[in-house]
C-alpha cells in the first residue's frame, strides 16, 4: 500500500479555488450556527443555503475550473434564497391557494422539491461526461491502478 | 388484519427469503459478503440507495410527524432532492476509483486511505459501530411492531420472527442479499407511495379542501414551517442534506459498483424515487389530520397516522403491500446495517489496533457477528423502550456530525490533515452521545436554545472544527495514488 509522503504539494490554481471554497464553508457554517443559536431562520437558510452551494461547488471543481456546473448551482443559490424567502414572506393562510396549499407552503415544496432536483441533480447527469468524469482522467486513473490491481489480483487463492 | 393482508405479507416474506437464499448461493469471499463482490448496476445502486436512505420511516414516521407537527416537518425529506446529487457529485467517482486502486470495503477504510492514520479508522469504527445500533435497535423495533400487527402476535414474537428472517439471508445472503432485498423494496415503496397519495386525495377530497379543513382547526399547520419552530426546520433540511456524506448506508455503495462510468444517472434516479416516495408523507399525513379536523376520532398517537389510514380506507391489496412494504423495509435496512457493524467489528477496529485478520477469516467472522449483532438488536430493541427512540433519532446525526467532514469534505481538500479529522470525529461521536443522552435523562438544563436542532449544531461545529484543526495543524499531501483521486 501506498504510504503518505512528507511533502507539501505545490500550490496550484485548483487548490487554492478550492482552500477558498473551503473557507466559505467554515465561515458559512459558522453564521449558520451563530443565527440558529440566535433565533434568526431566515439569514440561517440564507446561510445553508451558501453552505449547500459551496459545498457542491467543491464537489464540481476540478483542475480545469468549475464548468458548467457552477452556472446551475448559482442558479441553485438564488433559487434556493428566493424560496426561503418566500417561506418567510408570503402568505401562509388559505385565503388564496397554489397547488392547494398557501403560497408559501407552495414555494417550499416548488423551490425545496423541484428546483433543486432540476438545477443541481439533472445538471449532474447532462454533464457528466464533461464535468464530472472525462474518459482521459479515466484512463489515466485505471493506468495508474493498474500495477495495484495485478498484485491484488496476484494474491488471491 | 384480513386474511388478504396475511396472505400478501406471507408472500412478500418469502419473497425476501428467496432473494436471501439465492444470494447465498453467490456468497463466497470477503468481498462478496461486504460489498456485493462489487458487481451491482446502475439500478440496483441507485434504488438500494435510496431505499436504505429513507426505510420504513418514510411510510411510518413521516405520516406521523407530519399528522403532528404539519407541512414543516417534510423538511426532513425534501433533502432528498438535493442529497443524492451531492453524495454522487463529492464521493462517488472518489471512493469508486479508491477502491480500484486499493482494496477498500469499508468507509472506515476510506478514511484511512486519506489520512494513513488507525486513529482516524478506529473512530470512524465506533462513529459507525454506534449510529448502527442506533439504526439497527429502531428498525428492529419497527419490524417487530409492524409483524405483530399484521399477524395479530405479541411485541416479543413480532422482533423474534423479525429477527429470524432478517438473520436468515443476511448472515447467508451478506451484502448481496442487503442490495438485491432493497431494490425490491424501493421499487414497491414508489408504487405503493403513489397509489397511497392518489387514495389519500380521494379520500381528503383534494389538496385544497384538506389544507382548508385544517387551517380551520390550526392555521399555523399549513404554513411553510408548520408547528415547528422555523430554525428547527432549517436546521432539519442542513443536517439531512449534507449529513449524507457521512451515511455508510449510502456512500458505503459507492464501492459495489460495477463500472465507474454507471455512476453518472444513480443520483437522478434515486433522487426521482426518493421524491415520489416522499408523496406517502405528505399525502397521508395531511388526509388524517383533515380528517381529525372534520370530526374523525383523534389518534392515541402520532405514529397511528399511516396504519390507520390504511386499515379504514385503503384497499386490502394496496393495504397488504403497504404493511408488507413498511416491514420489508425495516427488514432490508437492518439487514444493511449488519453488515456494514459487521465489518466495523471483524475488519476496521482489529485493523486499528494494528492486526490484519485475513480474508478469511473476516470472511467466516463477518457471518458470526452479524448473527449476533441481529440476536442483539432484537433484545435491545425489547429491552430498552424509550432509549430506542433516541438511538433511532441520533443514527442520522452520528453519522452526519461524526463522518460528513473527515470523508465528505476531505476527499476534496488537499489540505485537511490527520489531526482535523480526528478531532471532527471525537466533537461528532462526544457531542452526539453528549446532547442526545443528556436530552434523554435530563441530567442538565438544555444548553441549546429551543430553535438549534441539537444534531444541526454538532453537525456544523464538527466542520468547523475540521476546518480550523486542519489549518492550524502541519500539511501532509495524502499518498499519490489518494492525491490523484481527489484531483479528479
Amino acid at each position: 500500500m501506498a504510504t503518505q509522503t512528507p511533502h507539501a504539494p505545490a500550490e496550484d490554481g485548483f487548490e487554492r479555488v478550492r482552500g477558498g471554497l473551503v473557507l466559505l464553508i467554515a465561515a458559512s457554517a459558522l453564521g449558520d450556527l451563530l443565527a440558529m443559536w440566535a433565533g434568526r431562520s431566515l439569514l440561517a437558510a440564507a446561510l445553508t443555503a451558501l453552505l449547500l452551494t459551496a459545498v457542491l461547488m467543491l464537489g464540481a471543481w476540478r483542475p480545469r475550473g468549475g464548468g458548467p456546473l457552477r452556472i446551475w448551482y448559482a442558479l441553485a443559490l438564488a433559487a434556493w434564497l428566493l424560496c426561503f424567502a418566500a417561506m418567510h414572506w408570503l402568505p401562509a393562510d388559505t385565503q388564496r391557494l397554489v397547488l392547494g396549499l398557501p403560497p408559501a407552503t407552495a414555494a417550499a415544496l416548488l423551490g425545496l422539491w423541484l428546483a433543486p432536483l432540476l438545477l443541481v441533480t439533472l445538471p449532474y447527469v447532462l454533464h457528466f461526461n464533461t464535468a464530472v468524469l472525462d474518459a482521459a482522467d479515466l484512463a489515466a486513473l485505471e493506468a495508474a491502478a493498474a500495477p495495484e490491481s495485478a498484485a491484488r489480483a496476484e494474491t488471491r487463492p | 388484519m384480513t386474511p388478504t393482508i396475511m396472505a400478501i405479507s406471507a408472500a412478500y416474506f418469502a419473497l425476501m427469503l428467496g432473494i436471501g437464499l439465492w444470494a447465498a448461493r453467490r456468497t463466497r469471499t470477503m468481498s462478496d459478503f461486504f460489498v456485493a463482490g462489487r458487481g451491482v448496476g446502475m439500478v440496483a445502486i441507485a434504488l438500494a440507495t435510496m431505499s436504505s436512505a429513507m426505510s420504513g420511516f418514510l411510510f411510518i414516521g413521516g405520516p406521523g410527524i407530519q399528522y403532528q407537527a404539519g407541512f414543516g416537518t417534510l423538511l426532513l425529506t425534501m433533502p432528498a432532492a438535493v442529497s443524492f446529487a451531492l453524495a454522487w457529485l463529492l464521493l462517488a467517482k472518489r471512493m469508486k476509483l479508491l477502491a480500484m486502486a486499493r482494496p477498500l470495503l469499508t468507509v472506515p477504510d476510506a478514511i484511512h486511505a486519506r489520512y494513513d492514520s488507525n486513529l482516524a479508522r478506529g473512530l470512524a469504527a465506533v462513529a459507525v459501530l454506534l449510529g448502527v445500533l442506533g439504526y439497527l435497535a429502531t428498525q428492529t423495533l419497527a419490524m417487530g411492531v409492524v409483524l405483530a400487527r399484521i399477524f395479530d402476535l405479541s411485541l416479543v414474537w413480532g422482533v423474534s420472527i423479525g429477527v429470524v428472517i432478517v438473520a436468515i439471508y443476511a448472515v447467508g445472503g451478506g451484502m448481496i442479499a442487503g442490495i438485491y432485498t432493497d431494490v425490491v423494496q424501493g421499487a414497491v415503496m414508489v408504487l405503493a407511495a403513489l397509489a397511497t397519495f392518489a387514495l389519500a386525495l380521494e379520500v381528503g377530497g383534494g389538496m385544497g379542501g384538506m389544507v382548508r379543513s385544517i387551517a380551520a382547526d390550526s392555521p399555523d399547520w399549513v404554513g411553510p414551517f408548520g408547528l415547528l419552530e422555523p430554525g428547527v426546520a432549517i436546521g432539519w433540511y442542513l443536517v439531512f442534506a449534507l449529513g449524507i456524506l457521512g451515511q455508510p448506508q449510502v456512500v458505503h455503495k459507492f464501492y459495489m459498483i460495477d463500472e465507474v462510468r454507471k455512476l453518472r444517472w444513480g443520483p437522478l434516479l434515486a433522487a426521482v424515487c426518493a421524491v415520489l416516495a416522499s408523496l406517502v408523507w405528505l399525502s397521508v399525513g395531511t388526509a388524517m389530520r383533515a380528517l381529525v379536523a372534520e370530526g374523525a376520532e383523534p389518534l392515541a398517537q402520532a405514529d397511528e397516522a399511516a396504519p390507520r389510514f390504511m386499515l379504514e380506507y385503503a384497499p386490502a391489496l394496496l393495504a397488504g403491500v403497504f404493511f408488507a412494504g413498511v416491514a420489508a423495509a425495516s427488514m432490508s435496512t437492518a439487514d444493511s446495517f449488519l453488515i456494514i457493524g459487521a465489518s466495523a467489528l471483524v475488519r476496521d477496529l482489529p485493523l486499528a489496533f494494528g492486526r490484519q485478520p485475513s480474508e478469511a477469516t473476516q470472511f467466516r467472522a463477518g457471518r458470526v457477528v452479524t448473527l449476533l449483532l441481529c440476536v442483539a438488536a432484537g433484545a435491545i430493541a425489547l429491552a430498552s423502550g424509550q432509549l430506542v427512540a433516541v438511538l433511532g433519532i441520533f443514527g442520522w446525526g452520528m453519522f452526519a456530525s461524526s463522518l460528513a467532514p473527515a470523508l465528505g469534505l476531505g476527499l476534496n481538500w488537499s489540505r485537511a490533515t490527520t489531526a482535523g479529522a480526528v478531532a471532527s470525529l471525537l466533537v461528532g461521536i462526544i457531542g452526539t452521545l453528549a446532547l442526545e443522552l443528556n436530552h434523554l435523562f435530563g441530567w442538565l438544563a438544555d444548553p441549546l436554545p429551543a430553535q438549534l436542532y441539537r444534531s444541526a449544531a454538532v453537525f456544523l461545529l464538527s466542520t468547523l472544527t475540521f476546518i480550523a484543526v486542519s489549518l492550524a495543524t502541519p500539511r501532509r499531501a495524502p499518498a499519490a495514488d489518494v492525491a490523484r483521486v481527489m484531483a479528479v
